[in-house]
């Protein structure tokens, strides 16, 4: 018995230290590879004109932290990526169940809709940018276009994969097709879509600030076009950073949305970050 | 008082259509009545049209023609006072035991104290106690049968339909839920139509064993003795079963459409 236990709390304290010498051993390479590179930017070895210093960069991300650079420019990307998220994903979901219920209608918007699908979004940020400015709207719907498509498809598909036995099982108890609609179809389909709402959350950001680097004057993309234009790398890598730590914040919500989708759905709650 | 049958099928036939237009005749001219509170099975090999039998009886499929009629007379499909159970496992994925059990109470406008009060007897009552939180997806096979049949008893149907239901699990998982059912049943008054392809499953269960030949043409028909409760062991061994077996066996081997159309499940060779 108490070998047992003992044998339990060596696995588990022998996976508490396999976690650590991981982590530690992220440290040491980020540290060793920003060293090498701050070295190699004293050395000379870069042109800073290209490849600026970590401290360079550094200094601006300090600069635009102080003066609320960061946080504006920040702020008005988040606001267009939820807000084109929301409106994407609400549409997609409403439009996926709308033209589901209706298998002929389906059928003869097939072609164009795929059609539509198979543009990339990217070719239509000129467009809108005539239709709709170089306001945060132009942003907004770009990423809600991008959205919408991605979460109608997969909502599309999951009306249309619904379990024909699950149907006829539930309508010999004597549902009505109201019951059949709200209890079977749409939590069967409601998992598809959700698959479908998880994957568009990082393209509603890539709408976002493709709609900022063809024309904005605020917002993270604006950031790093303006500072490219002006030659300032550091002001880039600055932003790209700020950039990649609001993808990783999205990231982190998608997996905690996985996570409580995952409920009744064993396969998807291994995580393939292993951690 | 006579009590009037359960089901009747009068001259039932089935034709189906096939995708390249042609049409097949599952069914022809199927006769029998199924006495209340009987314990039924009808065996056959795959494509003796047993399933499809159960299918029309349930509603899911029309008769193309003949008849099919209830207790009361009505011909009117599906009823509530009927039961169906598939070999498929039709609990849904996202409802835990408790909600799937409570399921044909919910869509009958049971309010949810009484809907789940009477999903937790049940669940007791299949002996899936302490599981009623889980979900589908966490059970083992022999506890999502468990959970069908706790389901399928929610609305305390008076005609159950069970399909090869318990055909997907192992041997010992068989017996219990073989044991399981007829505990359930015994005293009940319900009536149940169980089809199987298995002789063993249906002389162990029956009252009465219907042996189909393909098109539904009824080869044997045969009550068997009231001795209940039966014993799975004492059963299989008795000179009468023996017999039984053989000639049931006979009439589903030499179905002279059926050798075409896939294997017959025999019993274990006997001593």
């Amino acid at each position: 018995m108490s070998a047992t236990i003992s044998a339990v709390q060596t696995r588990r304290s022998a996976r508490t230290r396999h976690r650590l010498v991981i982590n530690a051993a992220r440290v040491v390479l980020f540290v060793v590879v920003v060293g090498l590179w701050q070295i190699a930017s004293n050395l000379n070895l870069f042109d800073p004109g290209v490849v600026p210093s970590p401290i360079a960069i550094g200094q601006h991300l300090v600069k635009w932290t102080l003066d609320g650079t960061l946080w504006f420019h920040s702020w008005i990307t988040i606001q267009e990526t939820v807000a084109g998220f929301l409106i994407g994903a609400i549409g997609g979901i409403v439009f996926g169940f709308a033209i589901g219920r209706y298998p002929a209608l389906a059928e003869v918007l097939d072609p164009f809709i795929l059609a539509i699908y198979s543009v990339p979004k990217v070719a239509l940020a000129p467009l809108f940018l005539v239709w709709f400015g170089i306001g945060i709207f132009m942003k907004i719907v770009l990423a809600a276009v991008t959205v919408l498509f991605i979460v109608f498809f997969n909502t599309l598909a999951g009306v249309r994969n619904v379990d024909r036995d699950l149907v006829d099982a539930v309508w010999l108890m004597g549902a009505r097709p109201r019951d059949i609609l709200l209890k079977v179809l749409v939590p069967s389909a409601m998992s598809w879509a959700l698959t479908g709402v998880r994957i568009s959350i990082p393209y509603a950001l890539i709408g976002a600030i493709i709609g900022e680097l063809i024309a904005s004057n605020r917002g993270i993309g604006y950031l790093i076009s303006s500072a490219a234009s002006a030659y300032d790398t550091a002001g880039v890598f600055a932003a790209l950073i700020v950039l990649t730590v609001l993808a990783m914040l999205l990231n982190a919500i998608v997996d905690e949305i996985d996570r409580r989708l995952s409920k009744w759905k064993v396969d998807a709650s291994v995580s393939i970050r292993g951690t | 008082m006579i009590v009037p049958p359960a089901i009747v099928l009068r001259d039932v036939g089935k034709v189906f259509v096939r995708d390249d237009g042609g049409a097949v005749a599952v069914l022809e001219h199927v006769d029998f009545e199924i006495a209340t509170g009987s314990f039924v099975c009808l065996v056959g090999r795959s494509g003796s049209g047993k399933s499809t039998i159960l299918n029309m009886i349930a509603g899911l499929i029309d008769p193309s023609n003949g008849t099919i009629a209830f207790a009361d007379g009505s011909t009117k499909r599906p009823r509530l006072d009927v039961g169906y159970l598939t070999q498929k496992e039709t609990l849904l994925p996202w409802r835990d035991v408790l909600r799937n059990v409570a399921m044909p109470l919910e869509v009958r406008g049971a309010g949810k104290a009484q809907r789940e009060a009477r999903a937790l007897e049940l669940i007791e009552l299949v002996g899936l106690a302490g599981a009623e939180k889980r979900y589908p997806r966490e059970l083992s096979g022999g506890m999502s049968r468990r959970a069908s049949l706790a389901r399928m008893l929610a609305s305390d149907p008076a005609t159950l339909l069970l399909d090869e239901p318990f055909g997907a699990l192992d041997a010992q998982l068989r017996g219990d839920l073989q044991s399981e059912l007829l505990r359930l049943w015994q005293g009940s008054g319900k009536t149940i139509v169980f089809v199987t392809h298995d002789i063993d499953e249906a002389l162990l269960l029956a009252d009465r064993v219907i042996a189909l030949q393909s098109g539904g043409h009824i080869a044997v028909d045969v009550e068997l003795p009231p001795d209940r409760p039966r014993d799975v062991r004492n059963v299989r061994f008795g000179p009468e079963f023996i017999a039984l077996h053989e000639r049931l066996l006979d009439a589903l081997t030499t179905d002279p459409d059926a050798n075409a159309r896939g294997g017959v499940a025999t019993a274990e060779v006997l001593p």
